[in-house]
């Protein structure tokens, strides 16, 4: 266990910084967003005592709902966590200057390798945390469980969250270790994308069918559960953590503790397989993972994208220059274009889950409510990318910032032309969605111009806000896009952004649901409900994307470089 | 394409091209440059000398319009660096070239893609730059790397391919800041023969260095600071008079800056 104590003392003596960092912060700052994480965490244990409070008031098997949705919460949580994991382990091992630092010290590798493993299970799994805490403990109120439930529950996520990361972690140290090293990303990513295809076929073609060919609630519930039974398997880990919890909720301690003990067990026999990797591949396959930089490539001369760049006669040569410029910098950046496909991927399971749905819009309710919830998951899946990728753009500037301080661009320019490349895409892939999507739920005309012209402002709002803040709150010193999102200025940036979107689908939902649904308000009030709906969008537009850019700007003049 | 009458008009009338007046930069509580001022003439090979944290980067970054004055001001050719992002400010930057200490630079690009890069973003003439980029990446040995992504780059290869984006621009000021961390001595030589040949065709070459013999050698005035403060300025001669030392820079250099 060399190093184990100077490497400790040191991350001890960071976060000491870190929180008398804070302390120098502006306190309003402070205030501001710790404020801003209580409302939203409460805002997410209201959602889901909501949620699971529906279930739980079906009539005979509410009670079972409500537990099934803990199966379901593990299995989704375990998985997702795993797959996560993957990305952000493969990038904490290899792509990691602290990795070469280590390996100059006299410190066990078995130990390097355990530091940045559980780097990467705090840096994958906090927001999990912070989400499944609030389900938690929503189940438990629902259920009026007793107190050991809660006394359970930390150990209950320090166990969960260790599995995937460890499973993860061996597959990402073979990984490297056995497959060439030019491939081993693009092998990794194309596994998940086989793997994800392959589950998707056998829902498709087993499932879904099945599934959807009665229009009845109790029959698709029946069915539902009988098909996600896998999650109840005997050998299917989280399942055991799933009934650890039931069992513990009702005092039943030796079931209880029995299940978290083969958990636990488990995590540890995974945990023993990566040291013992570590002690045996983990510097080799490190190693054979540099000789990968010396890759060649075309001259910049040649190439489909450099020659359609150049000759794009309505763009200034300077911003041609930065859009190539950061194409080729996301193409090459492993930890961004993986996870970028992964928003795509879900994206492309979403449309394709939608086409199940037409049973469903034959009743005018359901079909309002599947229209607005569609629009919901829309802007939300935006809202989640722009924070992602767009909210960290000026901030991967960072150490360059001075070539770019340096040349003849003016700051305004440079945010300009990063919000207008952007809006671009986003604008176009948004109403691409909302066509796609309301063609399929086959709603009417008035519902289909809304939604494309809600999806166009909240392109707009979302991101000029994610550029905006991005430019407030820049953070130079870290090339890590990911946790430059985890900062101050991406809560802020999501908190706000989930704000904007959750008023706006308030304002269309209200007389739509009014008027369509409960005849509760006469045409001409509906219309005139509209106007206002339409004109505080577009106010509320302007605030959240265009001032936070005019703000952003006004930051980078004043700061230095 | 740049703006050749520039300098031109500039030398021969003796313009100064550098203006510090009264320049402080504090940083929190601490006051890295003290009330500087200093004028420096356009095709003057000027060398800043100083020990560690004596305000040299700080007032280098100020001149390039990196910082901000904390008070005072720096014009370059009469423009005020501090100023918003202005027309003028704008084409005062198309004639300055910086190349840091630490070279940072775009990791997930090749060294000739990011020269590539610098001639857009400067809007230079594209045959011009091509040209340019493989005469310097030749001139620096770098040719056979040019295509490979500067994340593999050592240090040096870093600092030479910085070296080459400052001076495919043609520049009329050159800011450097310790040219030759990192550089292998034949890169060292070839350096130091590039910045001489430019400030005697008329290039402004503001520099900061620890290495007294490099100053000593190649700039036609050299000025001492410490903490924030200008202790000394004037050629290399004029300091030794005035220090009453007949030695060599070093002395003179360790004499002044001695801690009391």
């Amino acid at each position: 266990m060399e190093g184990l104590k100077g490497i400790l003392l040191s991350r001890i003596w960071i976060l000491r910084n870190s929180i008398a960092g804070i302390k120098r912060e502006p306190k309003l700052k402070v205030a501001f967003i710790s404020v801003g994480v209580v409302v939203f965490w409460f805002g997410s244990l209201a959602l889901f005592h909501r949620g699971l409070s529906f279930f739980h008031e079906f009539p005979i098997i509410g009670p079972a709902l409500v537990d099934e949705s803990i199966y379901i919460f593990s299995a989704v949580l375990f998985i997702m966590l795993t797959l996560s994991s993957v990305v952000i382990c493969y990038a904490t091992y290899y792509s990691s200057k602290e990795v070469a630092f280590l390996f100059s010290k006299p410190i066990d590798t078995r130990v390097i390798l355990f530091y940045r493993f559980f780097q990467s299970v705090i840096f994958g799994s906090w927001a999990f945390l912070f989400l499944g805490v609030t389900f938690m403990l929503a189940y438990g109120f629902i259920k009026d469980v007793s107190f050991w439930f809660y006394l359970f529950l930390p150990f209950y996520f320090v166990a969960f969250i260790m599995l995937p990361a460890a499973i993860a972690s061996i597959v990402v140290l073979a990984a490297v270790k056995f497959i060439d090293y030019r491939t081993v990303k693009y092998v990794l990513i194309a596994t998940l994308c086989i793997g994800a295809s392959l589950l998707y076929w056998h829902y498709k073609q087993n499932i879904a069918s099945e599934l959807l060919t009665r229009n009845e609630i109790g029959y698709f519930l029946d069915k539902f559960l009988y098909h996600i039974r896998i999650f109840k398997h005997p050998l299917f880990p989280g399942c055991w953590m799933a009934k650890s919890l039931i069992h513990i909720s009702v005092n039943n301690f030796k079931d209880g503790l029995f299940y978290f003990l083969a958990f636990t067990t488990t995590v540890l026999f995974f945990l023993q397989v990566n040291w013992f990797m570590a002690g045996e591949i983990f510097y080799s396959g490190w190693l054979s993972s540099g000789r990968g930089k010396t890759k060649k490539y075309n001259p910049p001369g040649r190439g489909l994208l450099n020659r359609a760049a150049w000759s794009l006669p309505f763009v200034p040569r300077s911003t041609a220059a930065m859009i190539i410029k950061d194409i080729k910098i996301f193409f090459r950046d492993f930890g961004q274009w993986s996870q970028f496909l992964i928003y795509f991927a879900i994206l492309v399971i979403y449309i394709f889950n939608l086409r199940n749905m037409p049973h469903i819009t034959d009743n005018i309710y359901w079909r309002m409510m599947v229209t607005f919830l569609n629009l919901s998951a829309t802007v939300l899946v935006l809202a989640g990318f722009t924070v992602r990728f767009l909210f960290p753009l000026i901030s991967l500037e960072g150490s360059k910032f001075w070539i770019l301080g340096l040349a003849p661009i003016t700051l305004r320019g440079l945010i300009t032309q990063k919000f207008i490349i952007n809006f671009g895409g986003v604008f176009l892939a948004s109403e691409f969605l909302m066509v796609a999507t309301n063609i399929i739920l086959k709603t009417g005309a008035s519902l289909m111009y809304m939604s494309c012209g809600l999806a166009a402002m909240a392109s707009i709002g979302l991101v000029g806000l994610a550029i905006g803040l991005g430019s407030i709150y820049p953070n130079f010193k870290e090339d890590n896009s990911a946790k430059i999102v985890s900062g101050f200025g991406g809560i802020l940036n999501f908190m706000i952004a989930l704000l904007y979107i959750t008023i706006m689908i308030i304002l269309f939902a209200v007389p739509y649901f009014s008027f369509e649904i409960h005849g509760a308000i006469s045409g001409h009030t509906f219309h005139l409900f509209l106007i206002f709906s339409w004109t505080v969008s577009l106010i509320a537009t302007i605030a959240v994307g265009i001032l936070p850019m005019i703000l952003g700007c006004r930051n980078l003049e004043n700061t230095d470089f | 394409m740049r703006p050749d009458t520039w300098e031109k008009s500039h030398r021969e009338r003796n313009y100064i091209l550098i203006e510090i007046q009264k320049l402080s930069k504090r940083f929190g509580d601490t006051l890295a440059v003290n009330d500087l001022t200093l004028s420096i003439p356009a095709g003057e090979f000027f060398a800043f000398l100083g020990p560690n944290g004596a305000g040299k980067t700080t007032t280098l970054k100020t001149v390039a319009g990196l910082l901000r004055p904390t008070s005072g001001r720096v014009l370059v050719g009469g423009h005020d660096m501090a100023e918003e992002n202005t027309e003028a400010n704008t084409e005062a930057k198309r004639l300055i070239s910086f190349i840091p200490d630490v070279p940072y630079v775009y990791e997930k690009l090749t060294g000739r893609e990011f020269l590539y890069f610098i001639g857009e973003l400067y809007t230079l003439d594209r045959d011009y730059y091509r040209d340019e980029a493989e005469r310097l990446l030749t001139l620096f040995y770098m040719q056979d790397y040019g295509n490979q992504l500067m994340e593999s780059y050592s240090h040096g290869m870093r600092q030479k391919i910085v070296i080459c984006s400052a001076l495919i621009t043609d520049p009329r000021l050159i800011i450097i800041d310790e040219p030759m961390v990192g550089l292998d001595p034949k890169s060292i030589r070839l350096v130091k023969d590039i910045l001489r040949t430019c400030a005697d065709r008329g290039t402004t070459i503001l520099m900061s260095t620890h290495t007294l013999t490099l100053a000593e050698e190649i700039s036609d005035r050299v000025c001492i600071i410490h903490r924030g403060r200008l202790i000394s300025e004037g050629t290399v001669e004029e300091i030794k008079r005035s220090s009453e030392e007949t030695d060599g820079l070093e002395d003179i250099f360790l004499k002044m800056t001695a801690e009391d």
